[in-house]
Parts: C-alpha cells; sequence; structure tokens
C-alpha cells in the first residue's frame, strides 16, 4: 500500500501541474493581446494623468528615451513592467523605474533597449534623479533640465528657446548631434559634469561650483570664447 | 503539540552542535568577506547588481548545508533509533528542525550578511548604498529559500546516505525537467509559438522577428497567485516531510 507521504507527494506535484496549466492559460491571454505588427510589441503601453513636469528617479540599467509627440504616450519595456511605478502630483508625474544599476563608463553607446519611452507635446521641466536618460527631438519655448544622484542625459536634436540645466552630485549630461538652444543656462554643481560639443546656441551662461567640469572640443571652445 | 518539548528540542540541536555553528559561522564570514573580495577585484568586469548574486550565493549554499545538518542521526542507524525514540512527537521534531533551519538561519544570515555589506561599503568606494533586499521585488527570494528549505528538509529524511547530494541532483533535474515542461505546453497551448526561455508559474520570453518579446503575468494574477505558491508550497514540503518522520522505520 502506498504511504500516506507518497500520497501527498504526488497530490502536491498533480495540484502543482494543475495550477501551471492555469498560469498558462492566463499568460496565453496576455500574448494574444500584443501586436505582433506593432514595431514597438516589446513595449506595453501604460495608462497615467496628463503632466507637465516629468520626476523620474530610478536606476541606470535600461535607458528612459524622452521625445516629443503630438500625444502624449508612456510605454514600458514589457520585462520592465513590474519595475515601474507611478502617481501624479498636481502637473508633475513621478516615476520611479527600478533596476540594476550599471557603471557610468558603460552607459554612453549601450546596446540596452530603452526601458521606458516618453513621448509629451507639452513638457516644461524634467527633474531626473540616478537614471540613464536620452532626451531627443524636443522643438519647444523652453526646457528646464535638473539632473541629480548619479543620472547621465544625452541629449540629441532639440531645438529649445531656454534650456536651464541644472547638474549636480555625480551626475553628467552630453548634447549629441545637433542641439540648438537660443539661451543655455547651465548651471553645474559638486562633481557634474557636461559635455556642449554638440550644443550651439546664441547666449550660453554657465555657472560652475565646486568641482564641477564643463568638457568643450577645441571648435566649441572657440565658439564660446568668439561669443 | 508542547512547545516545551520544541524549545527542548531546539537546545539539543544546538548544544550538540554549538561548536560546529560558531565554526560555520566564521565561515560563512569569511565565505561572504571572499565573495566582496572577487567582485571587488573585477568590479570593471561585472555589471549590475553583483551583491544580490553573492547574497544568493550565500544563502543557498550556507543554508542547504545548514538545513542538511538537521535530522543528520538519520543516516546512522543507532543515532537514527535514538533520534526517533525521543519523547517527542514528529510534528515537534519537524518543527523545531524548522524553526532552526528556516527561522533562525534565516535571521543569523541576514545579521552577518548586512555586517559583512556594511564593512565591505565602509571600505571601499562604491557609488551604492546599503544592499536593499525589498527593491525590485529581491525578497522574493527569501520565500523560494523557504521552498528550498522544504525540499532539503524532505531529501533528508528520505535519503539515508548522501542526502545532500541526491537531493541536489534531484532539485536541478526537476528545474530542469519542469521548464522544459513548461515550454512544451506553452508552444503546444500557442501555436508557432518559439519559447526562448520562460519561469514556470511567472513569464515566458519569445522569439519573434530576432527580437526577444516578454510576456509577465498580469500584476493582479500575480498578487493574488503568487503569495499562494510562496506560503502553500513550503507548508506542503514541510507536512510531507512531517508524515516522512512519522512513517520512518529503521
Amino acid at each position: 500500500m502506498m504511504k500516506a507521504s507518497n500520497i501527498a507527494l504526488s497530490v502536491l506535484i498533480i495540484a502543482l501541474l494543475t495550477s501551471m496549466v492555469g498560469v498558462n492559460t492566463a499568460l496565453e491571454k496576455v500574448y494574444s493581446e500584443i501586436d505582433l505588427t506593432d514595431k514597438l510589441r516589446s513595449y506595453t503601453v501604460l495608462e497615467f494623468s496628463e503632466f507637465k513636469v516629468l520626476k523620474i528617479s530610478g536606476s541606470n540599467g535600461y535607458p528612459i528615451d524622452i521625445k516629443q509627440s503630438e500625444s502624449a504616450e508612456i510605454r514600458v519595456l514589457r520585462s520592465r513592467v513590474s519595475h515601474f511605478e507611478h502617481r501624479t502630483s498636481g502637473d508633475t508625474l513621478i516615476i520611479h523605474f527600478s533596476g540594476a544599476r550599471v557603471s557610468h563608463s558603460a552607459l554612453p553607446n549601450t546596446t540596452t533597449p530603452a526601458g521606458l519611452i516618453i513621448s509629451s507635446d507639452n513638457l516644461s521641466a524634467l527633474i531626473l534623479t540616478n537614471t540613464h536618460n536620452r532626451i531627443s527631438g524636443l522643438d519647444q519655448a523652453a526646457l528646464s533640465l535638473t539632473l541629480a544622484g548619479e543620472a547621465y542625459t544625452e541629449l540629441s536634436d532639440n531645438r529649445l528657446g531656454m534650456l536651464r540645466v541644472q547638474a549636480s552630485g555625480g551626475s553628467s549630461f552630453e548634447f549629441r548631434n545637433e542641439n540648438m538652444a537660443d539661451t543655455a543656462l547651465l548651471t553645474l554643481k559638486h562633481k557634474s559634469v557636461g559635455f556642449l560639443d554638440g550644443l550651439s546656441y546664441h547666449e550660453l551662461q554657465p555657472v560652475i561650483e565646486d568641482s564641477a567640469l564643463v568638457v568643450l572640443s577645441k571648435n566649441a571652445l572657440n565658439e564660446f570664447v568668439k561669443k | 503539540m508542547s512547545w516545551t518539548s520544541v524549545q527542548l528540542l531546539v537546545d539539543r540541536q544546538f548544544k550538540e552542535h554549538a561548536r560546529l555553528y560558531y565554526i560555520s559561522l566564521l565561515l560563512l564570514a569569511g565565505l561572504l568577506s571572499f565573495m566582496f573580495l572577487l567582485i571587488h577585484n573585477w568590479r570593471d568586469s561585472f555589471s549590475g547588481a553583483v551583491e544580490n548574486g553573492v547574497f544568493l550565493i550565500g544563502l543557498f549554499l550556507s543554508g542547504g548545508l545548514f538545513t542538511n545538518s538537521m535530522f543528520k542521526e538519520f543516516s546512522n542507524k543507532p543515532e537514527g533509533i535514538w533520534l526517533l525514540n525521543i519523547p517527542a512527537g514528529s510534528f515537534e521534531k519537524l518543527l523545531s528542525a524548522v524553526l532552526l533551519s528556516a527561522v533562525a538561519f534565516l535571521a543569523v544570515y541576514l545579521g552577518v550578511f548586512f555586517l559583512i555589506d556594511g564593512l565591505y561599503l565602509s571600505f571601499s568606494d562604491q557609488e551604492r548604498g546599503v544592499f536593499e533586499i525589498f527593491q525590485n521585488g529581491f525578497h522574493e527570494f527569501i520565500y523560494l529559500y523557504l521552498i528550498f528549505n522544504g525540499l532539503i528538509l524532505l531529501g533528508r529524511v528520505t535519503f539515508i546516505k548522501h542526502s545532500f547530494l541526491k537531493t541536489m541532483v534531484l532539485i536541478i533535474a526537476g528545474v530542469i525537467l519542469l521548464n522544459l515542461f513548461n515550454n512544451a505546453m506553452l508552444e503546444y497551448m500557442i501555436p508557432d509559438l518559439n519559447v526562448t526561455s520562460s519561469m514556470p508559474f511567472n513569464s515566458f520570453q519569445f522569439r519573434h522577428l530576432g527580437e526577444n518579446i516578454h510576456v509577465l503575468l498580469p500584476s493582479s494574477a500575480r498578487a493574488s497567485f503568487m503569495p499562494v505558491l510562496w506560503v502553500l508550497l513550503p507548508v506542503a514540503l514541510w507536512g510531507i516531510t512531517w508524515l516522512k518522520i512519522k512513517e520512518k522505520e529503521i
């Protein structure tokens, strides 16, 4: 006769396999909702309230793309959904996007896909802490960018009237490709670093404190001296 | 059930092996320090939260060995008879083993890990702060440890000789088989699906036009299902271990 422990073990195994069928049925339903013809099929669209200010904190394992679009949208990489938390306070959308930390030296030219893609047509300020951010294609009158912690931000192909950047802690920012700002007000504190090569401007007002660094190529330096 | 019996059994286990436990504690601290030194030396080669890996290796390695030291009398006939004849019920014997190998071990392990991690942080120039166990759901590995604890205890009372090795082989084989079965089931349920990886009871990833796409259980379903699994599975394994002790014949 079969011992009670062996019967219990068999019942447990059967229960586990049955629940596996249940879970896989739920997964099949999620799968059937994915539009495989969509270019961004690896991402899921999230619901949120309207915002003008974005406040993002978390980690730098997955880059965060911020771009201009006619309609606001937030997409998160399906594998990172459980790492995304958000809430709204007034016109500020507060996001925490957690994950692994990556060494600063590994961030430029990373091949890791964006963990978050945020599109907005009405963004006035960004407050970014410890995250890896890629801001591109913004065409607007003004933008305020506050960087803290170990935030690393790449800006490319933006056209801005007034750009205000406040970097502190160990944060850094880098202009890539062609960025244009009528007036650029740059305040760098603590150990922050700013790479200004890809920025064209009519007026540049840098304020550099503590051990902060501004990095300029020869051409960028000549342009700054000329103005 | 008598709590006095459980307390006496815990006291007996601790007093009989006190010297071994103190040495093991030093060994654990040494092992964790060594792993932190390793990741520090090769810090440019590792990216991400490597301290999480250190935590898991330490937890499952030391926890597995310590759990396997429970009921070790069963691997020796005279000692096994003596253990069975101790005037306490099977449930009390099991409970004392669970209290020591799951509850007390976790408390000691967490204390030692945070101490070594704190010392490492104070002597190195790390960008990160103190190890955060509740970040990104990492604490779920604690529940996984409880399941692992149940499996090791069950193996301990099932196999007379080389129980740890046999149990580990079965756990590894079980995990591989479960994964293969889960992948096969998903590919059967969803036609033309090319599953590249899956985590049973949680998610899977498939390949489409050269791209890996992740499918995760909806958060509401996960929130209601996972706690049941985390609680019921270790309890069921401890229950079966209890039945095995009751049925024990030497």
